[in-house]
């Protein structure tokens, strides 16, 4: 075989090592291409462009056609997108959703089941779910996985087979989905472009085009309603719209999709119903700002919405609203560090999930290095009814001196767990009212005002109004506005092992005080007794020097407990419990 | 300080002229000074403190009056170069 290789001196080939006593390579270095595969990854990617920001979209059409990543695969991407491998390799395996299989490793079963721990599901049995999975499962058909929040706290426990959802999942239904062979995920009854239309939609857009209203009218409304950023951060959006015009164009907008709070599902909920006033609020956005394109980031975990989406930018398309290629699709790849705007940034350039340092901020420096306006699915779905209705509407929806209306997610030990549209200022006990009350046999005894992060409250604190800053005196935060309830059936030490779990696994692993701060967090809390003053230390050092908001926000669980349940931890930690 | 961020334009790239520019006119780049550049630069401090701690040639505190540096690499070594400072 080596006759047919040109050797040094040989006739195709210039010579090597000149001078030298070595000979040259029969091989070069490295993983050669695989014909094969390099001819079925051009046939999926067709005429797609080869950008590197598509690198994740591309590991996307392997995954799903091939269930999995082999290495001769993602070489053969390489080649097609002229990136080195190191380079693939690193955004492959930083993704959960990816499985990157080398020579010589045994691929992935053909199903897999991701069943989610995080605390709703906790509390609701998932880990004997999970186990009991586990258990009846035929590995070499079906392999079973924990994963992080998917969005469903309503119907805790939750299951996914494939990409199918199972709610209130038991190992009887789950085993049923899996005999089915049903992988793909319900689609359900939402408003589509022609409904929206049908009651009035997208005529704001249509005025703001056509220079009805201006742009600094439409942000005076914006600004006077008090419509904040509802990802989290409750940054003043009409401010946020003034910054992005004052760095010069062109722009981007990105709307962050990624709803990955343990807790929060309302983004689903509107999208899975009436996808077009975030449409219409985006695009309203983009007018006031100049952006001259859309980025819709979309995580992997909802994937009815993203059937959604893609059917109604098609639509919007073909309606003649927006151009081809205004809004772009990307799909998430289970990483709740890409919730993260910079890190969600960095996702849509097709790298990791790595959080940016700040300065310079998104507004100035954000997608491609271009001034970006980023925001939260249900801030912009307010938007045009805002417009419709006026700023005051908006500003007297509130309560307790807060301005405007939130989706609260409630979940946990309550009768009617799911999203509960009420006034910013509203309390615990109001919304546990709201949703039906307490389960029977529960009482009321502690909350997480904000999701994973927000830290944890007792019962008798369930009368503090919730909006951003509200809680800010006792170390805790609204955030996503995920309200999660515990009764008396549930330790607080389990709760909190629970997220810091989350987070140690989420961490994305950039910096080190979030990296191993979450890990000693971990390690520290599982103990049966908890070192008060090495936890504060440790909850320190993460505040004051992670990048990103995970490993600023991750002590608040275990700070607000030392705080308000001092006579708790007391056993050691189990990660959920079956239900009552 | 500000005089040197604006002459080299605010720009990020000129970091590490601008920390030569502070060290030769005061010896040292003090904390609060070094917050003040990576604001005019629009950087991250935390950016620059890595940029600081990476070099041997910066540092937050004042040096002595005079500053003796002795090579201590292999050639040195080789002479027993270590007992020199005793005596």
């Amino acid at each position: 075989m080596n006759d047919e290789i040109p050797q040094n001196g040989g006739p195709d080939r210039p010579a090597r090592h000149v001078g030298s006593r070595k000979r040259a390579r029969a091989f070069p270095k490295g993983r050669q291409i695989d014909l094969e595969a390099l001819e079925q990854v051009r046939e999926l990617l067709a005429d797609r462009p080869r950008r590197h920001d598509l690198l994740i979209e591309y590991f996307h059409l392997i995954q799903d056609r091939y269930g999995y990543i082999s290495s001769r695969h993602l070489r053969a991407l390489c080649e097609e997108l002229r990136l080195p491998q190191a380079a693939a390799y690193e955004v492959a395996t930083f993704y959960a959703h990816f499985d990157v299989v080398k020579e010589g490793e045994t691929p992935p079963p053909p199903t897999t089941i991701r069943v989610c721990d995080s605390i709703t599901c906790a509390i609701k049995g998932a880990d004997a779910l999970y186990e009991a999975l586990k258990s009846t499962a035929d590995a070499s058909k079906v392999r079973v996985l924990r994963a992080p929040c998917m969005g469903r706290c309503d119907t805790a426990p939750v299951c996914e087979v494939g990409h199918h959802h199972v709610d209130h999942a038991t190992p009887k239904d789950v085993a049923a989905v899996v005999e089915s062979g049903n992988r793909k995920p319900e689609i359900p009854a939402y408003d589509d472009l022609a409904a929206y239309r049908a009651k009035g939609g997208y005529s704001g857009l249509e005025a703001c085009r056509a220079g009805k209203q201006s742009v600094d009218d439409v942000i005076q409304k914006m600004s006077d309603a008090g419509l904040r950023g509802l990802g989290g951060a409750g940054f003043p959006a009409g401010r946020k719209w003034q910054i992005v015009r004052t760095f010069p164009g062109p722009r981007l907008m990105t709307i962050n999709g990624d709803e990955g709070e343990p807790g929060t599902f309302k983004d689903r909920y509107y999208l899975e119903r009436n996808p077009h006033p975030m449409f219409e609020g985006a695009l309203i956005a983009a007018w006031a700002v100049e952006a001259e394109r859309i980025y819709l980031y979309m995580r992997d975990e909802y994937p009815a919405v993203l059937h959604i989406l893609a059917h109604e930018i098609a639509a919007l398309e073909t309606a003649g609203i927006i151009g081809k290629g205004e809004i772009e699709l990307r799909r998430g790849a289970g990483a709740y560090i890409c919730g993260e705007e910079s890190a969600m940034i960095e996702s849509i350039e097709g790298k990791r999930g790595y959080p940016r340092n700040r300065p310079p901020y998104i507004a100035e420096v954000g997608l491609f290095g271009r001034p970006t306006l980023n925001h939260n699915v249900e801030t912009l779905h307010w938007v045009p009814e805002i417009l419709r209705k006026g700023a005051k509407w908006f500003a007297d929806q509130g309560v307790n001196g807060s301005k405007g209306l939130r989706s609260w997610s409630v979940s946990g030990r309550v009768k009617k767990p799911g999203v509960i549209l009420a006034p910013a200022g509203i309390t615990a006990r109001k919304l546990v009212e709201m949703a039906g009350g307490m389960e029977e046999g529960h009482e009321f005894k502690a909350y997480l005002p904000g999701g994973a992060s927000g830290g944890i409250l007792p019962a008798r604190l369930a009368d503090l109004p919730l909006d951003f800053g509200t809680l800010d005196e006792y170390g805790c935060f609204v955030g996503s506005h995920a309200v999660v309830i515990f009764s008396e059936k549930d330790e607080v030490a389990d709760v909190v092992v629970n997220l810091l779990r989350f987070f140690k696994d989420e961490s994305c692993g950039q910096c080190t005080p979030c990296r191993v701060g979450c890990d000693k967090a971990v390690a520290l809390l599982e103990r049966r007794d908890w070192d008060r003053e090495l936890l504060h230390e440790l909850a320190q050092a993460m505040s004051d020097a992670s990048i990103c908001g995970l490993g600023q926000a991750a002590p608040n669980a275990f700070i607000s407990a030392l705080k308000f349940f001092s006579d708790e931890p007391a056993r050691a930690a189990v990660t959920g419990q079956p239900e009552a | 300080m500000r005089e040197t961020c604006v002459m080299r334009g605010n720009r990020p790239e000129q970091l590490l002229e601008i920390l030569h520019d502070v060290q030769n006119a005061l010896g040292f780049a003090s904390k609060e000074l070094s917050a003040e550049i990576a604001q005019a630069l629009n950087i991250s401090p935390t950016k620059e403190c890595g940029v600081i701690g990476l070099y041997h040639d910066y540092r937050h505190e004042p040096p002595g009056w005079h500053m003796t540096k002795m090579c201590r690499a292999e050639a040195w070594q080789s002479v027993n170069g270590w007992e020199e400072p005793d005596e």
